[in-house]
């Protein structure tokens, strides 16, 4: 595996050496920075004043401008939030100049809405498919008790939730196991707390987030459909630093600060229930848990070994648990989490050759035990994930842009059931996987890009060799617009084995002989423009389609001797539609508002009846979507938001007829069963309004202060989650209605940064 | 301003695209429910219409009664075996009794046509019974609830043509009554009163999910060894056991009927059908064999 990445590499260089040898061109490199905390800052702009000429700041902070002829230039750098900074150097012939720029965040920002960066016709952040989400923008939208980066994606075009009670990702059609989800380059396998209520992203640890919705680039790969990239913050490098927040269901804090080699950051969350809890239980109140919380930590250590190098190590610990009785006789014992650690290693080889190598490890666990009338249920599903992989970033002759790298790790599984004390199933699947890839960014002229990627993928559990083509063309129409259309195949090696209703006890399975991985092609096309200097307009349609997808037969009765083929399903899809997204991120009044007009429809054969072809919309499809988060700065001190959200009503079954079972040979319960034509029927519009204030001061003047208040469902919309069908003891059938948040709730949070 | 026409003009195909046909859909179906037991005579069949979901559910109101009914043993599909015919109940309309005390075979194959002249249809269903096992052993017969010792139950193996054999279990309370109820069921079942034993029609006999035979050990003598769970038992007292090895068409229809609302990976509010092994109609025509013992389970 790495013999063919150093030999594509070594491909690459040489055919391109002549040119890079043979050129007396001259280039700057270097680091965009945060003034205030050091921090680098992803996909900054760099552009060459009075051009078109210019690029965007990697994953890692650092830019390379590359076949500048000698003389004098204009370089401004530019990132949302920060004031703009222009630097004038002078290049000789040949000239490798390193320039590391520190951007000077804009004082009045606090609280505002801010998405993406500004109206620039080449900014990187514009790419096909792609959204980056602030931190800023995670902390000031009301949150149903808790912020969270997940529910604040789900805002973005394209991007559904389940319900009010998910913060699962539902990207373009597909359902949360097609988006890939990285922490600091590792795969986090079940990002939820409270069991799916919200994801385990800290707000205050995250420096960066960013959505490839769909047609993304060779880089990533192992999802059909999406992949959510986050950084956690490096830490301040300049001075200590800290944050504390007091919420109605949990507290977070973090601190963060230089030492002599580089910087450091630590962040903790806990729920704060218990005392709700046992004023609960002192009632009476029935249901209430013996025991509930939920806490995660994050860390990070940065190590700046030299100007090329930089070393870190993050981790992350997350971990849910609930001790709950209910009836006489019974109760439910669960713990649930995950942990991440990563090494990191940025290595600047040259001003063309930039590179990452990181080691991973991700583990994530459940163990649910159920104890009913005395008889044990219990179930041990252990994932680990352990890797390495590297990436390169190599300039290659005038025009092209060359990068490449490996992700090679071994996936483990494991699950472990009993029954009554006795073992009743046991799978442990361990499987090597490995990906390369290689693509090549050409820019014939400063309007044009073309990227064209390949990536190969190899799955040990059942020996499959698959390759993902990938390709894109960005055109730049003036100075404010830009027309772009993408390709890309993607494959998949595992699946999700969750429910809506509980996400405490998700299990991964992969793909084995007679399994094979799930694949599907995406076509995408865009068109952005900035309406005005402080308006952008973005507009992208898609298609893609989902074949092969395998999942846990929902009506699999017991498990138990079963070939792993006969666990599975297998069906197919296919989603398309049209996003727009219209932001205003700056200004006094900002925000944005996202609509999605889409299909999604899935197929499996002989579901739900024998013999039947349908394509149906599973219940997560809307047809239509709109959100709008608008912000107001009413004053210094004062800060409103506004969030509304409006969709089509999901689909559901409505059943049309009964009969019932009235002989049951096996028990004495009458079977009631319901016809139905499965989920053609659609329940009532969705639409929901979040209002909230923050108030900013100074606190005892050590520290800035923030207050939250705000209310959720302000017009108590009593939006329906789902029916449930209940057959009564006088013969008729009654109509249950589950409803999503049921009435308006308050939220309040203070929050202290020193 | 071409490109936002076209933009728009997609938003609307999309739209347009977005409006699902709704399915075609049946909604009077002829509703057959009828078992055969390994070692037993045949049984009733009971025939039915669906009913509207706003509709009183009433089984006399909507009972066919002008089948025409037969059971054939299709085991051998060269040579013909006489038919069971079916005649209705004068005073239980919508069920058939069978003309024979013929025996159903183990491991035999049995095919049940329904004839509706009145309304042009032919219904048909085919089971391949399971094969008959007994109990070799069991003990103790007397547990006292939650203690120490489980019953274990000894059973010889059933076959099933190209698969594992399926279980359910079967628990009967032959003295259910209210102060006989387990603490977790009493709770489940909330009786208003000790007298009131309607509320316990649906526990007198308590059924587990379909098991594989796989989930059990298999002794060196071949015989599989069953511990019976105290989840099993709703009533303290005496108690039977039923071991049933159940047919595919019992299998799917209580895999399917059991996950119609929730319990499985699918989201709230999807209800997907039974599945169905009726051609021209709806239902279960299913088979099983059955194995039982009877125990004593005292009080703690």
């Amino acid at each position: 595996m790495l013999r063919f990445l150093t030999t594509s590499l070594f491909v690459a260089a040489v055919t391109w050496a002549p040119i890079a040898v043979a050129q007396t061109s001259a280039s700057v490199s270097g680091f965009v920075r945060d003034a205030r905390s050091g921090e680098t800052l992803l996909l900054a702009n760099v552009l060459i004043k009075d051009t078109s000429t210019g690029t965007a700041t990697n994953n890692a902070g650092y830019y390379t401008l590359t076949n500048l002829d000698a003389g004098s230039y204009t370089l401004r750098f530019s990132y949302i939030g920060y004031d703009e900074s222009e630097k004038t150097v002078e290049l000789s012939a040949g000239e490798r100049l390193r320039l590391d720029v520190d951007l000077v965040p804009e004082d009045f920002v606090v609280g505002e809405v801010v998405v993406t960066a500004r109206a620039e016709v080449d900014e990187e952040i514009r790419s096909l498919g792609v959204a980056q989400l602030k931190t800023d923008l995670v902390r000031s939208i009301p949150a149903i008790l808790e912020a969270d980066v997940f529910r604040s994606l789900q805002l973005l075009p394209g991007v559904k939730a389940a319900s009010d009670y998910s913060s699962g990702l539902y990207v373009r059609g597909g359902s949360p196991d097609q988006t890939l989800i990285l922490l600091d380059r590792t795969t986090v396998y079940n990002p939820s707390h409270f069991f799916g209520f919200f994801s385990t992203f800290n707000p205050d640890a995250v420096k960066d987030v960013r959505l490839y919705k769909g047609g993304y680039p060779a880089e990533y790969g192992g999802r059909l459909g999406a992949v959510v990239d986050i950084y956690n913050k490096d830490g301040n490098r300049n001075e200590t630093r800290g944050r504390l927040s007091v919420g109605l269901l949990a507290s977070r804090g973090i601190v963060e600060g230089p030492y002599k080699y580089g910087s450091w950051m630590f962040a903790v969350r806990r729920s704060t229930l218990e005392p709700l809890l046992s004023v609960l239980r002192g009632q009476e109140v029935e249901g209430i848990p013996d025991s509930f919380y939920f806490v995660d930590t994050n860390g990070k250590i940065n190590v700046d070994v030299s100007d090329n190098d930089r070393v870190s190590v993050s981790f992350y610990a997350g971990q849910d648990a609930l001790l709950l009785p209910f009836l006489e006789d019974a109760s439910v014992d669960l713990e649930y989490g995950n942990r991440t650690v990563s090494l990191n290693w940025t290595h600047i080889f040259s001003d063309r050759l930039f590179s990452n190598f990181t080691a991973t490890s991700s583990r994530y666990f459940s163990r649910p035990i159920i104890e009913i009338a005395g008889t044990p249920i219990s179930r041990s599903n252990n994932v680990y994930d352990q890797s390495v992989k590297g990436d390169f970033e190599f300039i290659a002759g005038s025009n092209h842009e060359l990068s490449g790298g490996f992700w090679s790790g071994l996936f483990t599984f494991r699950l472990r059931d009993e029954f009554d004390g006795e073992e009743s199933l046991f799978k442990r699947i361990q499987s090597p996987y490995s990906a390369l890839y290689i693509q090549d960014t050409f820019r014939p002229d400063p309007h044009w890009k073309i990227t064209a990627g390949l990536r190969a993928n190899y799955f040990s559990e059942g020996s499959y060799v698959r390759f993902e083509p990938r390709f894109s063309v960005d055109r730049i129409l003036g100075s404010d617009a830009r027309v772009q259309v993408g390709y890309g195949r993607y494959y998949q090696f595992l699946t999700l084995i969750t429910n809506e209703l509980f996400t405490g006890s998700d299990i991964w399975l992969t793909t084995d002989t007679g399994v094979p991985p799930s694949y599907g092609d995406q076509f995408v096309a865009g068109l952005k423009s900035s309406l005005t200097k402080d308006v952008r307009l973005d507009f992208e349609v898609y298609y893609r389609s989902m074949r092969d997808l395998f999942e846990l037969d929902p009506r699999l009765a017991d498990a138990s001797g079963l070939e792993y083929a006969d666990l599975f399903r297998f069906g197919k899809g296919f989603a398309y539609g049209a996003e727009t997204y219209l932001e205003k991120p700056t200004g006094r009044l900002n925000g944005f508002a996202s609509y999605t007009v889409g299909v999604t429809r899935r197929r499996f054969p002989d579901f739900p009846n024998a013999g039947e072809e349908r394509f149906y919309p599973p219940k997560y499809d809307r047809t239509h979507d709109l959100n709008v988060v608008a912000n107001y700065r009413l004053s210094k001190r004062w800060t409103l938001t506004g969030v509304f959200a409006a969709a089509t009503g999901q689909a559901y079954t409505r059943p049309r007829s009964q009969y019932r079972i009235l002989d049951n040979p096996l028990g004495s319960e009458v079977k009631n069963v319901l016809v139905s034509p499965f989920n053609a029927d659609r329940l009532p519009p969705y639409h929901r309004l979040d209002i909230g204030a923050s108030l900013f001061g100074r606190f005892f003047g050590f520290a800035d202060y923030e207050l939250q208040l705000q209310v959720l469902n302000v017009y108590n919309r009593r939006n329906i989650w789902f029916y449930f069908f209940e057959f009564e003891d006088d013969n008729t059938v009654k109509r249950t209605e589950v409803p999503m948040l049921p009435v308006p709730i308050p939220n309040i949070s203070f929050t202290l940064n020193f | 301003m071409r490109m936002y026409r076209l933009a728009a003009v997609l938003f609307v195909a999309v739209a347009t695209a977005a409006c699902d046909s709704e399915p075609i859909f049946e909604e009077d179906e002829i509703v057959v429910e009828a078992y055969l037991v390994a070692g037993e005579p045949f049984g009733e069949v009971r025939l039915s219409r669906l009913v509207g979901i706003n509709e009183l559910y009433d089984f006399t109101a909507k009972a066919v009664t002008d089948a025409v009914i037969e059971i054939r043993d299709v085991s051998d599909p060269v040579e013909q075996t006489e038919p069971i015919p079916y005649r209705g109940v004068t005073n239980l309309p919508g069920v058939y009794q069978p003309l024979s005390t013929e025996r159903v075979r183990p491991l035999a194959t049995y095919e049940l046509v329904v004839d509706i002249p009145a309304a042009g249809k032919t219904l048909r269903s085919r089971t391949t019974v399971p094969g008959d096992f007994r109990v070799v052993s069991f003990a103790p017969d007397t547990v006292v609830y939650q203690g120490r010792e489980q019953i274990e139950v000894q059973v010889t193996r059933s076959v099933y043509p190209g698969r594992q054999s399926i279980f359910v279990f079967s628990t009967q309370g032959l003295d259910p009554n209210i102060p006989n109820l387990t603490p977790f069921y009493r709770e489940v079942i909330e009786p208003d009163n000790d007298e009131d034993e309607d509320e316990l029609e649906e526990f007198l006999i308590n059924e587990s999910p379909p098991l594989n035979e796989e989930a059990y050990d298999v002794l060196p003598d071949g015989t599989l060894s069953v511990t019976v769970p105290w989840l099993a038992f709703v009533f303290y007292g005496p108690n039977r056991l039923m071991m049933n090895a159940i047919d595919e068409n019992l299998f799917d229809f209580v895999r399917s009927h059991q996950v119609q609302q929730g319990g499985s990976t699918l989201a709230p509010g999807e209800i997907p059908n039974v599945i169905n092994h009726v051609d021209g109609g709806l239902g279960v025509f299913g088979s099983y064999a059955r194995s039982q013992i009877e125990v004593e389970v005292l009080r703690p």
